[in-house]
């Protein structure tokens, strides 16, 4: 390079050059003089431009997160909104998404007080593969009109409302419901809201508000309920978790013009693959283990245990044989009294006590043990009026294995295990739970006896801590809740489903000796069962094999809704799970 | 749904774009840069710059 021979337009690019790029350092001239002078030119041009290139990587970025912020109307048609976050998400996506399999391009939006991208990170990280379905997220306050019309409440198939994570937020959740109902721009057409109410008092306010467009989970009186039923019936909740998850088998409803005209006695033989427990009238109210002979009408749809929505179909050319010489027809013997133990205490635990008056025989009796004295006036409220049982108290520890050892628990009929819930922090009251668990299951285990268990986890993470296979021993929380909400966020109607199964008046689900229904050791189909239990005036949905009742793989040995010609062995303590009064 | 608004519908669609993470948008950035190298190229063969 000519050093020499600079004009002013030469001087002034050699100097950009230099600012702008101090790569350009290596072809400087090569008298020293210049050298420290473009060294100097350089340095201040490193500070200038990475200053420059900060500003604008900054703004780049900037710019970026406010997009991922995502602001924008969502333009879908029958999606599924989802107003909250907590952690029944990770139970009801990927529910909804097995549910969605079959429909063309679903969509899940998820409106929550959470930041977007945590949100979508959250979701990819835990839930993963959504098969067909897409995920929004949008970040906004479910209460707040605004944010609400970004999610498209208009436009929906369901809405859900989940409850945060263990905080009450009843008051929220009924926020929620008015904002969508009572919006001025809303549709015509009635939303179909599925929402979970902790406290009972608070369920009044929500219908009133919500009117039929909302079906309501009442989540304190379900886990009570549940805990009950469970703790009481081996195998119950397998055949809950059957029925609630959209894996396996679900209940459905279809209007059959083939059955119109037919008695529900009838129509219980006319399906091969699918299990029928009951009506849906042309009023869409909805009785379970109807009458034998009533009749079904038009307009009125069968409620059937089945694969999948295309399966509950009338099954043609099969021969019902029915072999009337092995089917028992003894009555069966009137129930014993039993003894149960609650270890720990909240206050679901007086719904508890009341429900189980429902169920036991009368002499019956519950012995509860509890780090804290029961507050005198829930006593006197609420545990005192017994039909059945007779209620004692202990002030005990029962994180301590002495103590539990002293208190001879496998002589009790089942044993149900409560959370410190309003005396503790909520890990630990799940902690202490989970200590008074292994402490069980070890006494178990040493002296070689059977203690039928039911707990109660507040955090599902917890509940997986805890797990172990066995249906004798389990753990309520938060997961069949999910699974309920999503259920009902399919179908509507299934809520009266749910709530006559659970309701102590009605049908209920019982798991009864096969002995009582038909001879063992020989060969049957599951239509003679059938028949059996219809003599009873009950309905027979499936069997319990006990040789598999450890085998975590074959559902604990529970079949619900076999394929009925198929021929089958009994065996004498296997058990026959039927829809009864009682 | 054809009464949403152009610029609405292309609002949401570069949203559900920003959703799909960090590895789509570099994957998406990769092809534009590509596009635009292309495309100068083009340029400085017509314009016989060089």
């Amino acid at each position: 390079m000519d050093v020499e021979n600079f004009g002013f337009l030469e001087a002034f690019w050699i100097n950009l050059t230099h600012t702008l790029d101090p790569g350009a350092m290596g072809n400087a001239g090569y008298s020293w003089s210049m050298r420290i002078y473009q060294m100097i030119i350089t340095i201040v041009g490193i500070v200038v431009l990475s200053t420059l290139i900060g500003l604008i990587s900054n703004g780049i970025l900037d710019k970026i997160q406010d997009l991922r912020k995502g602001r924008s109307f969502v333009i879908e048609k029958n999606h599924t909104l989802i107003l909250g976050w907590s952690s029944k998400i990770f139970t009801i996506v990927p529910e909804l998404v097995i549910a969605n399999e079959n429909v063309k391009n679903p969509v899940i939006v998820i409106l929550a007080d959470k930041d977007k991208v945590d949100m979508e990170d959250e979701i990819r990280d835990k839930i993963g593969n959504t098969e067909n379905t897409r995920i929004i997220c949008r970040t906004g306050n479910p209460i707040d009109i605004s944010d609400l019309y970004i999610a498209n409440p208009f436009n929906t198939r369901a809405i859900i409302i989940l409850d945060k994570d263990n905080e009450n937020s009843d008051s929220q959740i009924i926020k929620t419901i008015l904002a969508i109902v009572t919006n001025p721009g809303r549709r015509k057409e009635p939303y179909h809201i599925t929402a979970e109410i902790e406290n009972s008092r608070n369920y009044e306010v929500a219908k009133m508000v919500g009117g039929d467009e909302v079906e309501l989970i009442l989540s304190d009186e379900f886990i009570s309920r549940i805990m009950v039923q469970t703790s009481r019936q081996s195998g119950l909740s397998v055949v809950y978790i059957e029925l609630m998850d959209f894996g396996g088998d679900e209940i459905y409803f279809y209007e059959e013009p083939k059955i119109v005209g037919k008695t529900f006695r009838e129509v219980l033989f006319m399906y091969e693959e699918s299990a029928i427990i009951g009506i849906q009238f042309d009023d869409k109210s909805v009785i379970l283990n109807p009458p034998m002979d009533t009749v079904m009408r038009r307009g009125d749809s069968v409620i059937g245990v089945t694969e999948d929505d295309d399966t509950l179909i009338v099954s043609e050319g099969i021969k019902i044989e029915i072999n009337e010489s092995v089917i028992n027809t003894s009555a069966p013997p009137s129930p014993d009294t039993e003894r149960i133990l609650i270890l720990g205490w909240n206050q679901r635990a007086k719904n508890i006590v009341k429900e189980l008056d429902n169920y036991v025989a009368h002499g019956s009796m519950v012995h509860i043990v509890t780090k804290f004295d029961v507050p005198e006036d829930v006593k006197e409220r609420h545990l005192s009026d017994f039909q059945n049982i007779t209620i004692s108290y202990e002030r005990n520890d029962t994180t301590d294995k002495l103590i539990l050892e002293g208190m001879d628990v496998p002589s009790y009929d089942y044993v149900m295990l409560l959370c410190y819930q309003e005396h503790y922090p909520l890990q630990e009251a799940d902690a202490q739970t989970l200590i008074t668990l292994l402490h069980l299951r070890n006494i178990s285990e040493t002296t070689g006896k059977h203690v039928n268990l039911v707990s109660e986890m507040l955090d599902m993470k917890n509940r997986q801590l805890a797990d172990i296979t066995s249906a004798d021993d389990f753990i309520v929380s938060d997961k069949l809740l999910s699974l309920l909400i999503s259920q009902v966020a399919e179908n509507k109607f299934l809520m009266r489903v749910f709530e006559d199964l659970f309701d102590a008046d009605g049908s209920e689900i019982y798991i009864k000796p096969a002995i009582d229904y038909v001879q063992i050791g020989v060969q049957i189909n599951f239509y003679t069962v059938l028949e059996s239990a219809a003599l009873k005036h009950e309905v027979a949905m499936g069997y319990r094999v006990m040789a598999k009742a450890k085998n975590a793989d074959e559902g604990y040995g529970v079949i619900v809704n076999p394929k009925k010609s198929e021929m089958f062995e009994l065996c004498e303590e296997d058990m026959i799970i039927v829809l009864s009064e009682d | 749904m054809s009464a949403v608004p152009f610029r609405q519908k292309f609002k949401y669609a570069f949203d559900n774009f920003f959703s799909k993470g960090t590895a789509a948008l570099i994957y998406w950035l990769g092809i534009f840069t590509l596009i635009v190298i292309l495309f100068f190229t083009g340029v400085l063969l017509l314009t016989g710059l060089n």
